[in-house]
């Protein structure tokens, strides 16, 4: 039996954490001071510019890179506790994979590697072939493999010992619009399965479609990170046409938002909650302006991430 | 047990590489050429006169080419093994799994070295065997010989395992050919020395030498054919004259040992 403490760090509540995490390769610094925690059962998004620090902080977290401070922990071990590693799966960024193996020989030594036994490892190689798309492919060699193929085999080989926790360093740089819904679907998939997914992207478009939750760093260091919705709800635009905005209108505009600029003869007015729309409407009506719409934008994940990161580089 | 697994895999990797199918062509080349060179020569000697000299001559030709091609196999086996697979990104697929990073490098040196076993002692034994299909005769030490040029050739891979843990693959190559040539100069050196008597050169050798035993093992081999022949027999290119202690034997065995230590230090601090 498990003693409690044991059971206590392998089933808390956290998937991931990172405590002032800090990395120094020479002079270069690559993580400043970077601290992140991530529940388990979600799908997490991992976002910054390049050089930002991602892969670094990826790479600690496998155990690839020892961070010059700081901790990292996966489900509450330290990443080089076997123990942590038997229970995580890892699609490297930048990989290739030994290309004399057929996809199935390739799919057995990963999971000797895991150390599952030879029935599991029969059981499992198919159905994981299966929920990447390569079903009918086991019996060929990875060499004759497409980008996107070799990138599928890489997904089966990180859910292969059905992980709790599967880390993805950019999993759809190669693939087509098809092969990134079929990830979207198998990260879905994992989600409710209880998995966690830690997602590295580029691709602001996927994170925003399957993250319950995100992180934006830059500099090393975590600079945004929530739920998605509240994130992306924090800061609204809305778009005023209105005729007539006299100066005083203007200030009192002012007063009452975080910023209003004009665009192509309409104002776009920046505000941090959706209770303030009322008072805009008001406060034109009050002088005198004539109103012809007023709207809410949609923030993207894209304004919101170009946002914070300019904010972040002009500080 | 995950080191006997990274090893077997090694060994299988090893049989895809194409400097392996490259050294078995060459292999072939050689056996085709030696027995034809021997044949020619006991073709016209026959049985008579010189025959036992011939052999033996022949054996130690055999046996240096053994020790070369012996020696290019275990560096461009392993030259890049770490280095490479850093840089190809297959190391981070497998590092990340539950083993240890003992497990990969040493497993990795234990299928090289496995591989490298076999090829060298069963190549020594063919050299062997194709002078006694025209003698009749097998060389008496063969079997040890063999041995002393498989340690050769670990030697020389454990150099290379140690360098590829933190040297880029060419610097890698050169440093290890570098260390080799060094190690056959400063072999030849000691024999000369002593054959001039010439202490200075005969410490120098030997001190050389124990920085890379290499060449060490090799004279050793030589000097177990020749043991008991008489000095006209032994006379020629391949004459062992400063035999080195069987020491270096146990000395070779600890050098080897310590390396494997060494990269595995490097190795485990090393950002992948």
């Amino acid at each position: 039996m498990m003693g409690v403490g044991e059971m206590g760090s392998l089933q808390g509540d956290l998937a991931i954490e990172m405590v002032h995490l800090r990395k120094e390769f020479g002079r270069k610094v690559a993580l400043e001071d970077l601290s992140l925690t991530v529940p388990r059962g979600e799908i997490f998004g991992f976002l910054g510019p390049n050089g930002a620090g991602k892969t670094t902080s990826i790479k600690v977290l496998m155990g690839l890179v020892r961070a010059t401070s700081g901790e990292a922990r996966l489900l509450g071990l330290p990443p080089q506790d076997p123990r942590a590693k038997e229970r995580i799966g890892f699609l490297p960024e930048l990989f290739r994979f030994h290309e004399w193996l057929t996809a199935e020989q390739f799919l057995d030594f990963h999971g000797q590697l895991y150390g599952m036994p030879p029935e599991k490892r029969r059981r499992r190689i198919p159905e994981v072939l299966e929920l990447v798309g390569l079903r009918s492919e086991g019996k060929n060699q990875l060499h004759t493999f497409s980008k996107g193929m070799q990138q599928r085999i890489g997904l089966a080989q990180a859910i292969l010992n059905d992980p709790d926790v599967v880390l993805l360093d950019e999993p759809t740089s190669a693939l087509d619009p098809l092969g990134r819904r079929d990830v979207r679907d198998l990260m879905r998939y994992l989600k409710d399965e209880g998995r966690t997914v830690f997602l590295n992207s580029h691709l602001l478009s996927e994170i925003e479609l399957v993250c319950d939750r995100v992180a934006i760093i830059d500099h090393g260091r975590v600079i945004a990170t929530g739920g998605l919705h509240e994130l992306l709800a924090a800061s609204m635009e809305i778009e005023v046409e209105a005729e007539g905005v006299t100066p005083a209108a203007m200030e009192e505009l002012r007063a009452r938002s975080q910023s209003v600029e004009e665009e192509n003869g309409r104002l776009v007015v920046r505000l941090r909650e959706r209770e303030a729309i009322p008072p805009i409407a008001e406060i034109l009506l009050k002088h005198g302006c004539k109103l012809y719409s007023l709207c809410q934008r949609r923030s993207s994940l894209e304004d919101l991430f170009i946002r914070v990161v300019e904010q972040e580089e002009s500080r | 047990m995950k080191l006997l697994l990274m090893a077997r895999f090694t060994f299988r990797e090893a049989l895809h590489k194409r400097v392996v199918h490259g050294v078995l062509g060459l292999t072939v080349a050689f056996l085709l050429l030696y027995g034809l060179l021997v044949w020619l020569a006991f073709r016209q000697i026959g049985s008579a006169g010189p025959a036992a000299m011939i052999s033996l001559q022949f054996t130690l030709l055999g046996m240096n080419a053994v020790s070369g091609i012996g020696a290019l196999l275990a560096v461009f086996l392993s030259v890049g093994t770490i280095s490479s697979e850093v840089e190809a990104g297959t190391l981070h697929a497998i590092v990340p799994k539950p083993l240890t990073r003992r497990d990969v490098l040493w497993g990795k040196w234990l299928g090289f070295a496995t591989m490298l076993s076999i090829y060298v002692f069963l190549l020594s034994l063919a050299v062997s065997g194709t002078v006694a299909f025209f003698t009749g005769e097998w060389s008496v030490q063969i079997v040890p010989a063999a041995l002393l040029l498989v340690l050769q050739s670990l030697i020389l891979l454990s150099l290379s395992i140690l360098g590829t843990t933190f040297l880029p693959t060419v610097a890698n190559g050169v440093a290890v050919f570098g260390l080799y040539s060094v190690a056959l100069m400063s072999g030849f050196m000691e024999q000369l020395g002593s054959m001039i008597r010439n202490d200075a050169m005969v410490t120098v050798g030997i001190a050389v030498s124990l920085l890379v035993p290499s060449d060490a093992m090799g004279k050793l081999s030589a000097s177990l054919l020749q043991d008991g022949r008489s000095y006209l027999e032994r006379v020629g290119p391949f004459m062992v004259n400063s035999q080195p202690s069987a020491w270096m034997v146990v000395y070779s065995l600890i050098y080897v040992a310590v390396l494997l230590m060494l990269a595995l230090r490097i190795f485990s601090r090393r950002d992948l």
